[in-house]
């Protein structure tokens, strides 16, 4: 545990946490769902259905960032292919393997704490490599192996392997002191929850070490939550440095996260691939990419169809992506 | 009487059923019943997993987007055949970075905003293309996107010919049939462009450019 002292500005902007406690609105008319999730339930009837080929030209670009070929409208026109088809053949496409990578490589932005010699894309190609090889999604969390440059796969034997969450970049990218700021950015990444950093006033002076906010009435809130307390979940990274090495000699400390106990990261990963939390940020994910936003809560009805049918592909992202494309919902607007 | 009283009931509950299905048809505009799984919304001891998600008046709406750079560099060349070139030289990768292209080394997201330097830089791409396209297609024996006449002939703006190519043009680059009115949208900005109808280049030019920097075209 790094143990060298803080900044002001670093106590204060770090200390406290607060969530944001966003009530659920009382959802009358707007909240009601009208099931425009899958292919065989319509959008709201205030969206229009676009036609046939312009979801082609839209499910192209989005999948591929090329407009349709002429051969595949053509297609589409004469009644000789479908848009499940044409999906089908988007996903396997080379265009596809680079769209896909590059939303992958969004979420992993290099950040003022790494290095020229860090592997930047490493958890991007690692999440891609689960994607176009149809593997389990939550393996983005719990993989024993690593991905190369060239796409190989290599099992990790010298160290606990826990996905994206024991790469370099991972553990490296985002720390904070006692890594709280590491675990601010799992809970909103992997679990959708956002907590907010609360400044403290200039002449406020108090312990923020880990017992010193958890006897704080005004901090343990957040800091010590059962369910998403960040200290509690920081302890799952407790054994690395800032640098992303494990301390050597270290023992992984008791952790929680969402109820759930265990030590170090790969615990960490099982726990988190477990939840429903997990599984919603993997379909806000795919969501955002294809619909430009993030889902809304009038979309639960979508939303749990969308994860419904993603749990029976066995987590295959690119099962989901197809679910999304063909929607109705997409092709309305 | 127990006959009378019984269809009586009977027609009070059918009259109650039609009336609960005529409001729930008609209520919100909503086609059917919300089907949320509730057990996907749970989150950790019990906590409602959307609790961060944001709110929408319309579900499923607003998935309108600007085209990324990559996006609109391919649907210029399906719309028009052609590259946006000026000197023999490819204008695209020059103009990435304007274009809100990510790089992957200093911008890791496409920018999609319609910012005014944006859309200044997209006209000029649209006037530089679309001379392009009627310079190569007027005179010429084959023709690929002015299909139905010569772009450098003159033309008579009310004339079947004319509206054929309209419709052609339009379909090329939205995807879509021409209502009348955008028929007569595209009559209208050709007569503005040259009145007697002798500036054939001139005019399909212009309808080229409206097309191709409008924001039909540039969304999707």
């Amino acid at each position: 545990m790094s143990t060298e002292p803080m900044t002001r500005t670093a106590r204060t902007s770090l200390a406290n946490l607060a969530i944001i406690a966003a009530l659920a609105p009382t959802l009358a008319c707007t909240g009601q769902i009208d099931g425009g999730g899958s292919v065989d339930t319509p959008p709201p009837s205030s969206l229009e259905r676009m036609s046939d080929l312009l979801c082609l030209r839209k499910m192209a670009l989005d999948l591929t960032h090329r407009a349709p070929a002429p051969e595949a409208m053509a297609r589409v026109e004469r009644g000789e292919a479908t848009l499940d088809q044409l999906a089908d053949e988007l996903l396997v496409s080379p265009e596809f393997k680079q769209v896909s990578f590059d939303w992958m490589r969004q979420e992993f932005t290099p950040t003022n704490l790494t290095t020229a010699e860090t592997d930047v894309e490493e958890p991007a190609r690692l999440m891609h490599h689960v994607l176009l090889e149809d593997r389990d999604w939550r393996e983005v969390l719990t993989a024993t192996y690593t991905v190369d440059k060239d796409g190989v796969e290599h099992e990790i034997t010298d160290r606990p392997a826990a996905g994206i969450l024991s790469t370099r970049y991972g553990l490296q990218s985002t720390v904070g002191s006692f890594r709280r700021n590491w675990a601010g950015r799992f809970e909103r990444q992997f679990a959708g929850i956002t907590l907010v950093a609360v400044t403290l006033p200039l002449d406020q002076m108090i312990d923020v070490s880990p017992d010193g906010l958890a006897g704080n009435a005004a901090c343990a809130g957040c800091h010590v939550h059962p369910t998403y307390g960040i200290d509690s979940l920081a302890r799952f990274a407790q054994c690395y440095d800032d640098h992303g090495d494990r301390i050597a000699d270290c023992t992984d400390p008791d952790a929680s996260f969402l109820l759930q106990t265990g030590r170090g990261l790969p615990d960490l990963g099982r726990i988190a691939a477990s939840t429903n939390e997990f599984k919603s940020q993997a379909i806000n994910f795919f969501f955002k990419r294809l619909f430009g936003r993030e889902l809304a809560r009038e979309e639960a009805a979508y939303y749990s169809d969308a994860a419904g049918l993603f749990a029976a592909s066995g987590y295959q992202a690119r099962a989901l992506i197809k679910h999304f494309v063909t929607s109705e919902a997409y092709c309305s607007r | 009487m127990f006959s009378l009283i019984h269809k009586t009931v009977r027609a009070r509950s059918a009259a109650l059923i039609a009336a609960g299905l005529v409001l729930t048809l008609t209520s919100c505009n909503d086609p059917g019943p919300a089907e949320v799984n509730s057990a996907e919304m749970a989150g950790a001891g019990g906590r409602d997993i959307s609790e961060y998600w944001q709110s929408i008046d319309v579900p499923l709406s607003q998935n309108t987007r600007m085209l990324s750079f990559e996006m609109l560099r391919s649907e210029v060349s399906r719309a028009t055949g052609r590259s946006w070139v000026v000197g023999d030289v490819d204008q695209w990768d020059l103009h990435r970075g304007a274009l809100g292209g990510a790089d992957y080394v200093t911008t890791f997201a496409d920018d999609l905003t319609p910012s005014q330097q944006r859309i200044v830089l997209i006209r000029k791409l649209a006037f530089q293309v679309c001379g392009d396209v009627v310079a190569a297609e007027a005179g010429a024996a084959t023709r690929t996107v002015f299909t139905e006449l010569d772009p450098g002939a003159a033309f008579d703006a009310g004339g079947d010919q004319v509206a054929a190519q309209i419709q052609a043009l339009f379909r090329r680059f939205f995807i879509d049939d021409a209502a009348t009115a955008d028929v007569a949208e595209g009559v209208e900005l050709l007569r503005a462009l040259s009145p007697a109808g002798d500036d054939g280049k001139t005019a399909w030019r212009g309808l080229c450019v409206s097309y191709l920097a409008s924001m039909r075209f540039l969304t999707y």
